[in-house]
């Protein structure tokens, strides 16, 4: 069985608003990013990914599967982990038996597996030490460890995180990213954020949504190399800049959407790469 | 498997309002005349502690679990057994008690109050991963209103009467229709039972 | 402040449980025009109930809306007291169509020269109806602004609603059966709605113990316990040490008219027939022949 993810004239309504329009996308196994301002669609098309919610037009296929089709959304979803952007816990759980319930939900009917299967993805989050602790008592970054841990179940053919990074600190991100790579060699793996170095440092792949249509689609090293010769230090804001922002040194640095000549030149960042992409100016 | 997912019903919810309506009911056999007005309230709020049986915080990840919505129903239905029971053990205290109230048609009542509760739950679900809260004032105003209107009140009987009959259908009638409702609203809230092909 | 009682007041208005209130409240005012009034009772405690016990559940979920962003609203400069004030303020549009109402209802039932209202004075009439129609419009909110302010549990509001239309409800029963009982006297004013009379009949009306006007101050008082109940919600030291004084006070004052309530007004249960004045009704439990 093929590990893809396929959309082709996809596009949802809210009411009278297109959040998705036109959009056509092909996902192999690996990373990819999805970046975007707020209200580009990004959840939107994550929660089409993970069967949670039906195109208003086009045609979804996850994994050579229908998610029209009951029986065969059934078979993605055996496939499937999913963080949403928020996620609620039952009230009096504590981490083990919240992720040992989805497990179940997820078909783990033997209960030595499944504790087991539990235990892999709690050790993998950092969770081990307060897998007892009731989920109520615990810090804003360890709930949304909890609610990682029960999307990496499986482990999944298909791997949909909204803002996985949300509340972690940066070791936990790091232990993050060495996850993902490694499940990435076999799943595919989409995350949004709003962390760029995150795309960055481990996604092959960016696609960039933009009022519910798709800016860009490709590599993460072409899409930086876009910005090369366009951002420069300055001691001051440059006003032939697009987008100038002030750095921790207290130089400025400034991304044009022209190459500049006697300028001093930086390594442009997917950052600079993004924004140019966006062409927004940002208030120095 | 059922145990480790009825884990997750809001039982403080079902539990602590199913309480106060078996404090309500048994309240109603203290005085003559008493049950005829304390057991529909009671009822009503046995519908709404069964409106909270479907109660998910975690729907957004749950609803894409390959444990489809009939599954999960079907085990959560077995939480309406708390409300059910109570109120069972409201009617079978006031038929041994000899207090004068149709028991088979109060039984009825009790059944359908449960199953109310429990389908406007089902059809609430659609928007809100929680329906709890907006399902059971739903239930008790369906349970209660036609008492405070009498065009109302003498066409829609959620509760047996006593003495001579008022006219109107009774409510085995009411129930007969509204649990069949019931039945078809949960029926068609859950996916796997729907022809269309939608998540 | 003003600019927050006016945003929730609009919050509130455009509540569905608030709207279905107001629908129903003219339902019931339309249908007083359309039927005779034989029994007072069956139709002034309607507002009380839509306005009231509807417009509490209203209160109720418009304050908890809120609370998840408790947090960040708790550090700004406008303190929860000053929110939870703004909050009560919504009371003030129910109150309003309760006074509509009141209006709307002696328009067709006139304070004077009816004897369905009973034995009592064209004063007790009115206050009466105050009681039954005004007040609970201004309670029922405020009750449940200061029951969102205090419990997390968001079916408290119906939960209350339906246990206090089944006390109010139970208890005018035992009045019925037992209108010279101290103790039923003292039950049926122990709660935030009540019935004085009853139409016993087609020419009797019965008139109950107890005084209105000092009814009117019990509910009064329930209202300033509430009230002072939800600011305390999140007061801390000076503030929180005056609003317990206050509340003590409130109490005090509270239970003081409870204590008249029950001591005023008639001291016995009287009968009033048709053209004559009112009769004493014996000491034994009154007939259920209804």
């Amino acid at each position: 069985m093929t590990s893809s993810i396929s959309l082709r004239g996809v596009g949802r309504r809210f009411g009278s608003a297109w959040a998705l329009a036109d959009i056509d996308l092909d996902l192999a196994p690996g990373v990819t990013g999805l970046l975007g301002p707020n209200g580009a669609g990004k959840t939107t098309l994550l929660r089409l990914f993970a069967t949670a919610l039906s195109p208003t037009q086009g045609t979804v296929s996850v994994l050579g599967l229908d998610p029209a089709e009951p029986a065969q959304r059934t078979g993605i979803r055996r496939r499937l982990g999913y963080l949403p952007q928020e996620i609620g816990f039952p009230r009096g759980f504590s981490a083990f038996a919240f992720v040992d319930y989805v497990a179940l939900l997820k078909e783990w009917t033997q209960p030595a597996a499944r504790h087991a299967e539990v235990r892999r993805v709690l050790d993998l989050t950092g969770l081990s030490g307060i897998a007892a602790k009731k989920i109520r008592t615990l810090s804003g970054g360890q709930r949304r460890r909890v609610a990682l841990a029960q999307a990496l179940l499986g482990p999944p053919s298909v791997l949909i995180l909204d803002e996985p990074t949300t509340g972690l600190d940066p070791e936990q991100r790091a232990t993050l990213r060495t996850v993902l790579a490694e499940l990435a060699r076999t799943s595919v793996v989409v995350l949004s954020t709003h962390q760029t170095e995150d795309v960055a440092a481990l996604c092959e792949r960016v696609i960039v949504l933009d009022g519910g249509r798709v800016r860009y689609d490709g590599l993460v090293t072409e899409l930086t190399g876009q910005a090369a010769g366009r951002v420069w230090l300055a001691d001051e804001p440059d006003p032939a800049a697009s987008v100038s922002w002030r750095t921790g040194t207290g130089r400025y640095r400034n991304v044009a959407d022209r190459a500049r000549t006697g300028v001093e030149h930086v390594e442009p960042s997917l950052e600079d790469a993004y924004l140019l992409l966006r062409g927004s100016r940002v208030p120095t | 498997m059922a145990a480790v997912l009825l884990r997750a019903v809001p039982w403080p919810a079902v539990s602590g309002i199913t309480a106060v309506a078996l404090v309500t009911g048994a309240g109603g056999f203290a005085w003559p005349g008493g049950a005829q007005i304390l057991l529909p309230i009671a009822f009503a709020l046995l519908a709404g502690a069964a409106a909270f049986v479907l109660d998910e915080p975690a729907s957004a990840v749950v609803d894409v679990t390959p444990t489809g919505r009939a599954r999960r129903t079907a085990v959560r239905a077995l939480a309406l057994l708390v409300p059910l029971g109570a109120g069972t053990a409201l009617v079978l205290a006031g038929a041994l008690r000899a207090v004068k109230l149709p028991w088979p048609a109060v039984g009825l009542a009790l059944a359908g109050s449960v199953l109310l509760g429990f389908a406007i739950a089902c059809v609430a679900r659609r928007y809100s991963g929680e329906p709890g809260t907006q399902a059971s004032a739903a239930a008790a105003f369906v349970l209660i209103i036609p008492g405070f209107l009498p065009f109302v009140a003498q066409w829609v009987r959620p509760f047996p009467v006593t003495g001579p009959h008022p006219g109107g259908p009774s409510s085995t009638t009411f129930w007969s229709i509204a649990g069949c409702v019931c039945l078809a609203a949960i029926a068609a809230s859950v996916p796997e039972l729907r022809r269309r092909r939608s998540p | 402040m003003t600019a927050l009682a006016g945003r929730e007041t609009r919050r509130y208005v455009r509540n569905p449980v608030f709207l279905a209130a107001v629908v129903f409240t003219a339902l019931a005012v339309k249908s007083w025009h359309a039927n005779a009034v034989q029994e007072i009772g069956t139709i002034s405690p309607y507002p009380a109930i839509f306005l009231g016990g509807f417009g509490m559940i209203a209160a109720f979920w418009l304050t908890q809306s809120t609370r998840r962003s408790a947090e960040a609203l708790d550090v700004a400069p406008t303190t929860p007291q000053a929110r939870t004030a703004a909050l009560c303020a919504v009371a003030i549009v129910p109150f309003v169509l309760g006074w509509l109402s009141f209006g709307m209802f002696v328009r067709i039932q006139p304070l004077d020269g009816i004897w369905r209202y009973g034995a009592f004075s064209s004063s007790d009439r009115m206050a009466v109806l105050v009681s039954q129609i005004v007040v609970p419009t201004l309670g029922g909110p405020l009750l449940g602004i200061a029951l969102a302010r205090w419990v997390r549990f968001p079916g408290t509001a119906i939960v209350a609603f339906l246990l206090l239309y089944g006390w109010v409800s139970l208890i005018t029963i035992l009045a019925w059966n037992h209108a010279n009982s101290v103790l039923f006297v003292m039950l049926r004013f122990f709660a935030p709605f009540t019935f004085f009379t009853l139409t016993d009949g087609p020419d009797n009306v019965d008139t109950w113990r107890g005084s209105p006007w000092f009814f009117v101050g019990w509910q009064l008082g329930l209202c300033a316990v509430a009230v002072i109940v939800a600011l305390l919600r999140g007061a801390g030291g000076r503030r929180q040490r005056r609003l317990i004084r206050v509340l003590v006070a409130a109490a005090a004052v509270t239970a003081l008219m409870y204590a008249l309530t029950v001591a005023g007004g008639w001291n016995h249960p009287v009968v009033s027939h048709l053209g004559q004045a009112p009769v004493p009704i014996g000491h034994s439990p009154h007939p259920t022949n209804r």
